[in-house]
């Protein structure tokens, strides 16, 4: 738990440094990128819900973040962007206090006022899939990640945390060829 | 003599012990009865709760709409709690604090700045930025569950010079006596005798409650007795303020045809159209001055004799010092403001609060939910239901004024729905407030044209190289229906266009080219589909259902809809979001959740045609309205018996239905009689476009007349999402070439050629 904490911590300062006026831009959904296109994700600034908790794997957990962070590079003058609003934020922010300290349903309902706000942001449904992972709810896991992956657009990099999430559920549902596909989806996402 | 007086003794004794019992079971069987009433305020329904932060799109005449709905008072100088001001682009608001089940909104005085049609920021007193503030929400209803008819006022909620009033005028001693007054009761006695006759009560507030709860209105002298000891009895084992909340609730305060107004919170409905909270003292004193008679007294009978009785209810105050004198003097020269017909008193939000009935009864027995307490929170918008109103006051007007409801019969049932997250925000029953046939829930009909996206959606489903430029034959064409006879489906306007690109199948509505296009797929095969996907196919599974005569609720409708504009995920539709008890816990918290049940290549896709369909097609009068992209789909069933409208923007999906409850022949068409309704709403709505995001699969390219992918400045090229597959086989040239690769070899084969 403290370590999934301080690691976004360490995201927030990342963002700080790379946009200190505002957030960092994210490519919009509509945008397409070529594929050599490095895509600046808006969820780099986040809190990330550390997906282990007490029941996942810890070293796939430290991984996630540690490599997106690494990855973060500017964009050419993206057509357009699109960044978090700051009450979506603060609610992300407030959510994964609350997950932290156990507060699943708070979490939950913090979550989706955030996706009241900007239900087309995948991040949010990412962290409400890693949410529902991490709740025990597999099969609402796997479904509001694959709505979040149809909302990525050109976001490969999101695309490949929520197929690790669906990955995740559907190992932990014992459906290991839906696991495994979910793995080879997320590796191609992720180059 | 021993003996006789042993006898009378014994007879005494026995006498006493039969009293005694009496009176014990009479106490015990009237504190069981008196328990068993219900004085409870029944569940709380809520709003959804006005959010503001920086970027929230309201613009300050949505946010004073709110203010106002919420009871929020302009003023001129610093605003207070309960209070806003106007200064210029912002507002400066008293905010009422409200315990959230998610967390507390502390009362707090905030600036609001507007900018244009955002808001630009929020901050406290001291200018330091808030990043979100949350109003309370606003009250659709209170549910009573024992008293229907009745609007159950806790004691708390009444006004303190009202309770005061109360007391003074008809029981001074009421919080001093025990049950029955000694003073009272002598005066009573004495003015009886002077009068003859018996005809002064001289009741103490628990002993009219007696006589209101348990006895007959006869006026004898035993009647008299027995409520006196019942006041006693009732006395003793009861607070004086559960005796004054029974009272408060139960009091008769007037007739209206065969129903008893009982209780002031209803009676403050009945005559003036408002709750308790709201009235001012001359109208709180009227009400006060029925008690001693509702009929002679009545204001819409006899007015001036109602005058009379108030301003000696405000003189009565005034002298034992509740009201002061001004404020007696001002009460006094108020007019009676008493509607001559009773308000309805059905809520100002029927539809919705059926919904949330209906939701509630899945997981609550009636008991609990009019149990003391329970606060439901919905998803309930009121600046959308506010659009949704207006559109169907303009419609009722319209049709009537056009001659297709000259009768004022005409009904409808209209639904908002949230398309992300599945929440219902606005809900119309019918045509008007009465709430008997819930018309979005209940009424079953024919959804006619609105089948159709269904079925390409099918279609591209079976095949996925179909796509908006695919070509559909658009012919007479016979087929045999499921009771032998020949089918021979008719375009709307029995115009044939020969070869149809497939979206304007739907933008069009092209009921031919959906037959040729269904069996070119394989007929079982698409109506299992349909089945799948919730458009209902029955046993003898028509060929007709290509073409909508499956019955179904506007509800249902709206759910179906709700999955093909939302990328064929489903978010179910409620209206509940989280139920809390008394103490504040989370009894129900209803979760987000979402299930897969179209691939998003279709839904996309025929979202997009939907979007023709708004732009140039049988919706334009909804899509040229506005200057955000809009999707949208018509339907008419036979005889104009239904016209149907389902229309969205980025964020909401509206879908009505007009009709006459009888299912006469009415000469409706959806674009017409429905679209407007729809159309209206989403002008009282901050419009978002409809994303152009694509899923895996699709991209973006443009589609000449005739169906091929080519160059962007080809002329009259058009940009669709199409599967990149095709994208990918792009002409060379404009597409002076015919029709080429992908389609060519399996267009022959279904379209017999």
């Amino acid at each position: 738990m403290r370590l999934g904490l301080s690691l976004t911590c360490v995201a927030l300062l990342v963002g700080c440094v790379q946009a200190p006026v505002s957030r960092p831009p994210v490519v919009d959904a509509s945008w397409r990128a070529n594929e050599d296109d490095r895509v600046v994700s808006s969820k780099r600034v986040v809190p990330k819900v550390s997906l282990g908790g007490k029941t996942q794997n810890d070293e796939s957990n430290k991984a996630t973040p540690i490599e997106s962070i690494a990855k973060i590079e500017p964009v050419d003058q993206p057509k357009e962007v699109r960044e978090i609003a700051p009450p979506v934020l603060s609610l992300l922010e407030e959510a994964d206090q609350l997950r932290t300290a156990g507060d699943f349903e708070g979490a939950s309902a913090r979550l989706e006022r955030a996706q009241r706000i900007a239900p087309t942001e995948p991040e949010v449904y990412f962290q409400l899939s890693s949410l529902r992972l991490e709740q025990g709810s597999l099969e609402d896991a796997v479904n509001i990640a694959v709505q979040g992956v149809d909302l990525s657009g050109a976001d490969q990099a999101m695309k490949r945390d929520l197929y690790t999430v669906i990955a995740r559920a559907k190992d932990a549902l014992g459906d290991a060829s839906g696991a495994s596909e979910a793995r080879r989806l997320a590796r191609a996402s992720g180059s | 003599m021993d003996r006789q007086w042993h006898l009378l003794l014994k007879i005494f004794l026995t006498l006493l012990v039969a009293v005694g019992m009496g009176l014990v079971y009479l106490n015990a069987n009237l504190i069981r009865q008196f328990e068993s009433l219900s004085w409870a305020v029944g569940a709380k329904i809520f709003a959804r709760p006005l959010e503001l932060y920086q970027g929230a799109m309201f613009t300050q005449e949505q946010v004073r709409f709110e203010l106002d709905l919420l009871k929020y008072q302009l003023v001129q100088g610093s605003p207070v709690q309960g209070q806003y001001l106007i200064d210029g682009n912002s507002l400066w608001v008293g905010m009422r604090g409200h315990n959230y089940p998610d967390g507390e909104e502390p009362d707090r005085v905030v600036q609001i700045n507007f900018s244009k049609d955002l808001v630009e920021a929020v901050r406290n007193v001291d200018a330091k930025p808030l990043e979100i503030i949350r109003f309370e929400p606003l009250v659709l209803a209170q549910l009573s569950g024992k008293h229907a008819d009745r609007d159950i006022v806790r004691l708390s909620d009444f006004p303190k010079e009202f309770i005061q009033m109360l007391v003074a005028v008809e029981d001074r001693n009421f919080f001093d006596h025990a049950g029955i007054s000694i003073t009272g009761i002598s005066r009573a006695i004495i003015n009886n005798i002077v009068a003859g006759r018996f005809s002064q009560g001289g009741s103490t507030l628990t002993q009219q409650l007696v006589k209101n709860l348990y006895l007959t209105r006869e006026r004898t002298l035993t009647r008299k007795a027995i409520e006196a000891v019942y006041a006693i009895l009732l006395d003793a084992r009861f607070s004086k303020d559960r005796i004054l909340a029974a009272y408060v609730n139960e009091v008769f305060l007037g007739q209206w045809g065969n129903r008893a107004i009982h209780g002031f919170g209803t009676a403050a409905q009945f005559y003036f159209g408002k709750p308790i909270s709201e009235l001012s003292n001359s109208q709180q004193a009227l009400l006060i001055g029925l008690i001693k008679g509702p009929s002679v007294f009545d204001p819409r009978r006899f007015p001036e004799r109602a005058l009379e009785r108030r301003n000696l209810v405000l003189q009565l105050s005034a002298s034992l010092g509740v009201i002061s004198e001004q404020q007696k003097v001002m009460a006094s020269s108020a007019a009676l403001s008493v509607p001559k017909q009773p308000a309805d008193r059905i809520g100002r939000f029927p539809g919705y609060v059926a919904i949330v009935r209906r939701e509630l009864a899945q997981d609550y027995t009636s008991e609990q939910l009019t149990a003391d307490g329970l606060s439901v929170y919905t998803a309930f918008d009121p600046q959308i239901h506010r659009g949704l109103d207006q559109g169907r006051k303009n419609a009722l007007t319209r049709l009537k004024a056009t001659g297709l409801d000259s009768q004022g019969e005409v009904q409808l049932g209209a639904i908002m729905v949230d398309i992300p997250t599945g929440e219902i925000q606005a809900v119309l029953a019918g045509r008007d407030q009465r709430l008997g046939f819930h018309r979005v829930l209940d009424a079953r009909r024919q959804i006619g044209s609105l089948v159709k996206p269904f079925v390409v959606a099918a279609a591209i489903e079976q095949d996925p190289r179909l796509h908006a430029g695919t070509l559909v034959r658009d012919e007479t064409i016979s087929i045999e229906d499921e009771r032998g006879n020949v089918w021979t489906p008719k375009n709307y306007d029995e115009k044939e266009l020969g070869i149809v690109r497939l979206e304007s199948v739907i933008a069009n509505s092209i009921n031919q080219a959906t037959v040729h296009l269904a069996l070119g797929l394989g007929l079982n095969r698409i109506l299992d589909r349909l089945d799948d996907l919730g458009i209902p196919v029955g046993p003898t599974r028509p060929p007709a259902t290509l073409l909508g005569v499956s019955e179904m609720s506007p509800y249902r409708v709206a759910q179906r809809y709700q999955v093909l504009l939302n990328q064929g995920h489903q978010a179910p539709l409620k209206a509940v979001r989280t139920v809390v008890d008394n103490a504040g816990s989370v009894l129900t918290r209803r979760p987000f959740q979402s299930t897969r049940l179209m691939t998003a290549r279709a839904a996309v896709q025929v979202d997009h045609m939907m979007r023709v369909g708004a732009r140039v097609g049988t919706g334009r009068a909804f899509g040229q309205r506005y200057t955000e992209v809009m999707a949208s789909k018509t339907g008419t069933t036979d005889d104009g018996r239904d016209a149907w409208f389902v229309g969205a923007d980025g964020r909401r999906l509206g879908t009505v239905w007009v009709g006459f409850d009888d299912n006469r022949k009415a000469g409706l068409i959806g674009s017409v009689a429905a679209l407007p309704i729809i159309s209206d709403a989403f002008q009282y709505v901050r419009r978002t476009h409809r994303s152009n995001n694509l899923p895996e699969g699709l991209e973006h390219a443009w589609l000449n007349k005739s169906g091929q992918v080519v160059d962007q400045r080809c002329q009259g090229a058009e940009k669709r999402p199409l599967p990149i597959e095709y994208v990918n086989a792009k002409s060379d040239d404009c597409g002076s070439n015919p029709a080429r690769s992908v389609d060519g070899h399996w267009l022959k084969d279904w379209f017999g050629g």
